[in-house]
């Protein structure tokens, strides 16, 4: 075995104390004249070097902070850029910020149509607005709630997938759908209406018809027809 | 004071974090071997500060924070320096947002990071070239936080004129009252904020994983690097058999938890990260022991491994992930990267870090010369960091595809709104309001447009006329804006991050809201989970009568063995019951896997794959519809 803890202990205590001595006599050189010149000048190399190591230290410290401001978002860059998608089918313009869509921007896609909406960190945050070239208007307040401006200023309220619009030929609350089948309620400027089940947008399963005349018919329809009672 | 076997520490805890990285399918759990470095690092440095407090009667914290600052922070600048030149030989998206990267690792700041980025799924898909140095974040903690307590602790213990043994006895009865404190304080808060869906703040916050810092304080209270004599002469006669038996014990359980203690297990983090400590412990002080207990040397070889392991361990990651790109064999990859990692941690720590302790500079380092090739060198991994993309290409096209989401389902909703308008007017211009026998007529152009929409053809008329539900993870993200094109009444439900787990709960919530469609189409998996073929199960017993299913079999060109696994068991499964079927997505990818982006799972915005992944779909529910649904 090497030296034991109480050696080593010494040791390291002997070296201290020259340590000490050196550094003692060292300030004493500093006042000394020129018969201490070799040894004042070992002083300041030494003096020098600590300050050096000290001096990197801090600037260490530094960028140490700012790299932890910069990586954990609190100090951030941004600015407005133009980005096609990887797929080439639409262009971003507005905010980016580390990579990520952010901020306010305009989306258009190669036939013209917009998207306009706030982005955070990558994603739509909020309201959106789509514009169809020459077409409807699309805006979607929240998840539940969007209204559709169409090119004649008809307007259609989307809450709750539940559909309600106003026309001069018709008026309309209920679901809407392209394909399948849905319930809803029309109804029509001459006073007829329908109201129930519906697929492929004709009346279609059971519903009450009124007629012009103020008659109503509870029956099954197929599309549109209405079938015989029983 | 050199105890020898304490590099048997270390070389376990890197050993088993090498073995993580380089061979995971047969070594899931050997990330455990971080937490032993954690409990052996709190272990030295509140045995070192025993030692200084007992030499010199006082703690000098300043020098504390210097040596601590100096032994680590050169070394992680010396490895960023050299990794990242190396990095240009990867796919950009290895260095998406390298900028960033290697600042957390600079700023300590790398578990800060990865809990930020942790609730986003897509960022996680690439690895980060300088993700392990979370470690050195909770390692830079807590040298600050507990050099702070140990200069509270001696200052007021010498406020109230503690001295000589009343200050070592008093001082180790605090450190112990703390450790303690902290400890439990750490494992409640572990348990309390624990959440299974969200395991990045329990793994990398320092309050739920400071732990193993403090067991590691509380073991150096009792059986530090010096010791009493009467403790020195109990080890030094200390029974071997009984020796043997402790350390095979905690050997035994470190292996186990290595081979079988996968992360996304919820006892993992849990309860599993704690057992890996105090088994760490009993290590730490049968090594102890060993020391007093033997004559000879501990073997040259193993003292270099254990002081060049932090730097080892500091290269091994950016060095596996550049050489397994070249070399695809993974035995020769880990062995190569090791040796590598090893010589890159020999010249730091014996040809760099000495200078940084006081050896005389050589003449070269002297030379302007010298100084001007560090500083161009730094440029170049300036430019690098900051020429290197932001995203990876992956969340770009995520990020995207939410923009084309948006777009399609907002035009769908005009076109919706302007064929409601069209079908009114059509009704009340086409009707014989007088012959009400013949009911409702609307326009053969209108009729046209209400069946189906253009892209639809494949998709067959029993499908589209019924409900559909698609539950889905990213890779379903990806093509939702064509998907809305085929399919145009399904109910969508595709979010990045979905595993089977969160798929089977917004399933089983559907099924009680009775919103679930006839035609279910469930693509998830690549976000792997612990008993996914269970989800399926239930997922198959608890759909309602009349459902026809298609499961489309995940495909992850990293993690193909766990996903093959998987998807033999779902054929298996779904083999039983003819109103499921499956898309088997994996088996038409897995030799095109080329065609995908850089993580080998997502494709969203290559259109010519997500069409071929939507036919599979679409043949998938026409198969499904020809037969009766769930009886």
């Amino acid at each position: 075995m090497g030296q034991t803890f109480k050696e080593k202990v010494a040791a390291l205590e002997l070296k201290r104390q020259a340590e000490i001595a050196t550094s003692e006599q060292s300030k004493s050189s500093d006042k000394s004249n020129d018969a201490f010149e070799g040894a004042s000048v070992s002083v300041v190399k030494k003096e020098l070097k600590f300050q050096h190591q000290t001096l990197a230290i801090f600037v260490s410290l530094f960028v140490i902070l700012f790299a932890y401001l910069y990586a954990t978002d609190i100090i951030t860059f941004s600015k407005n850029a133009s980005q096609t998608s990887l797929d080439k089918t639409f262009v971003y313009k507005g905010g980016m910020e580390n990579g990520n869509f952010s901020g306010d921007a305009v989306v258009s896609d190669k036939s013209g149509n917009q998207l306009t909406a706030k982005f955070k960190s990558g994603k739509i945050d909020g309201a959106v607005n789509y514009q169809k070239k020459d077409g409807y208007t699309v805006t979607q307040k929240t998840e539940k709630q969007t209204t559709v401006k169409l090119v004649d200023k008809t307007m259609i309220t989307k809450s709750n997938d539940q559909y309600t619009t106003k026309t001069n030929d018709f008026s309309y609350t209920g679901s809407w759908r392209f394909a399948g089948t849905w319930e809803g309620n029309m109804l029509f400027s001459n006073k007829a209406s329908y109201k129930g089940s519906w697929k492929n947008g004709l009346p279609n399963g059971q519903g009450i018809y009124t007629t012009i005349l103020g008659e109503t018919m509870d029956r099954k329809f197929k599309f549109g027809v209405p079938q015989n009672a029983n | 004071m050199r105890i020898k076997w304490f590099s048997l520490v270390r070389i376990i805890g890197l050993v088993l974090v090498l073995f993580y990285h380089f061979f995971v399918k047969q070594f899931p759990g050997g990330f455990i071997g971080v937490d032993i470095f954690f409990v052996f690092s709190g272990y030295l440095i509140t045995s070192l500060f025993f030692i200084e407090l007992e030499k010199s009667q006082t703690f000098d914290v300043l020098k504390y924070y210097k040596r601590r600052f100096l032994r680590i922070f050169p070394p992680l600048i010396m490895m960023i320096m050299i990794v990242l030149p190396f990095s240009l030989l990867l796919p950009s998206d290895f260095r998406a947002n390298l900028a960033k990267q290697v600042s957390a690792a600079i700023g300590f700041a790398t578990n800060r990071f990865e809990i930020l980025s942790g609730s986003s799924y897509e960022a996680q898909q690439t690895p980060k070239l300088f993700v392990h140095t979370w470690t050195l974040s909770l390692e830079f903690v807590f040298y600050l936080i507990w050099g702070i307590i140990l200069l509270v602790i001696v200052l007021s213990l010498k406020h109230f004129k503690k001295k000589d043994k009343f200050l070592i006895g008093y001082t180790k009865i605090w450190v112990l009252i703390v450790s303690l404190f902290l400890t439990v304080f750490s494992i409640i808060r572990l348990q309390l904020t624990f959440d299974p869906h969200y395991l990045s703040y329990s793994y990398f916050s320092f309050s739920t994983h400071m732990f193993p810092f403090f067991i590691g304080a509380i073991t150096a209270v009792f059986c530090g690097i010096k010791i009493e004599p009467e403790k020195k002469a109990f080890f030094a006669v200390y029974p071997m058999k009984r020796w043997i038996l402790w350390t095979a014990l905690s050997s035994g359980v470190l292996l186990f938890l290595t081979i079988f203690g996968k992360f996304e297990s919820v006892w993992t983090i849990r309860t599993n990260l704690i057992l890996s400590s105090l088994m760490a412990a009993i290590l730490i002080v049968q090594f102890r022991i060993l020391h007093e207990r033997t004559t000879v040397d501990e073997p040259k070889g193993l003292t270099v491994l254990a002081d060049t392991s932090y730097s080892v361990y500091l290269f091994h990651w950016p060095v596996w992930l550049i050489v397994s790109q070249f070399i695809h064999q993974v035995f020769i990859a880990g062995i190569l990267s090791f040796i590598i990692s090893l010589l890159c941690a020999c010249f730091v720590y014996y040809g760099v870090e000495p200078y940084f302790h006081g050896k005389a500079l050589p003449t070269f380092m002297k030379q302007k010369l010298f100084y001007a090739g560090v500083g161009a060198l730094s440029l170049i991994c300036l430019f690098i960091a900051i020429s290197a993309p932001r995203l990876s290409k992956i969340e770009q096209s995520i990020n995207e595809a939410q923009i084309s989401q948006t777009m399609t389902k907002l035009d769908k909703q005009g076109q919706l709104a302007q064929n409601l308008v069209d079908t009114g007017k059509g009704i009340f211009a086409n009707t014989v309001w007088q012959n009400t026998s013949l009911g409702f007529l609307s326009s053969a152009d209108l009729q046209l447009k209400q069946t189906v929409l253009k892209d639809v053809e494949t998709t067959s008329d029993d499908v589209l006329n019924s409900t559909q539900t698609i539950l889905g993870d990213s890779v379903m993200v990806g093509v939702v804006p064509y998907l809305t094109t085929i399919l145009p009444d399904a109910d969508v439900n595709a979010e990045v991050g979905k595993n089977y787990d969160n798929i089977y709960k917004l399933f089983a919530q559907k099924v009680k809201e009775k919103t679930i469609g006839s035609y279910i189409v469930i693509s998830a998996g690549a976000n792997v989970t612990a008993d996914m073929s269970t989800d399926v199960e239930k997922i198959i017993s608890e759909s309602p009568k009349g459902s026809r299913i298609v499961f489309v079999t995940p495909f992850d060109g990293n993690n193909m063995g766990v996903l093959n696994q998987f998807n033999t068991q779902l054929r298996s499964i779904t083999k039983q019951y003819p109103w499921v079927v499956i898309a088997d997505w994996a088996a038409y990818i897995s030799p095109l896997q080329n065609e995908l982006w850089a993580d080998k799972i997502h494709f969203g915005g290559k259109p010519d794959v997500s069409s071929q992944y939507l036919d599979l779909v679409v043949k998938g529910l026409n198969q499904v519809s020809k037969v009766k649904g769930k009886p």
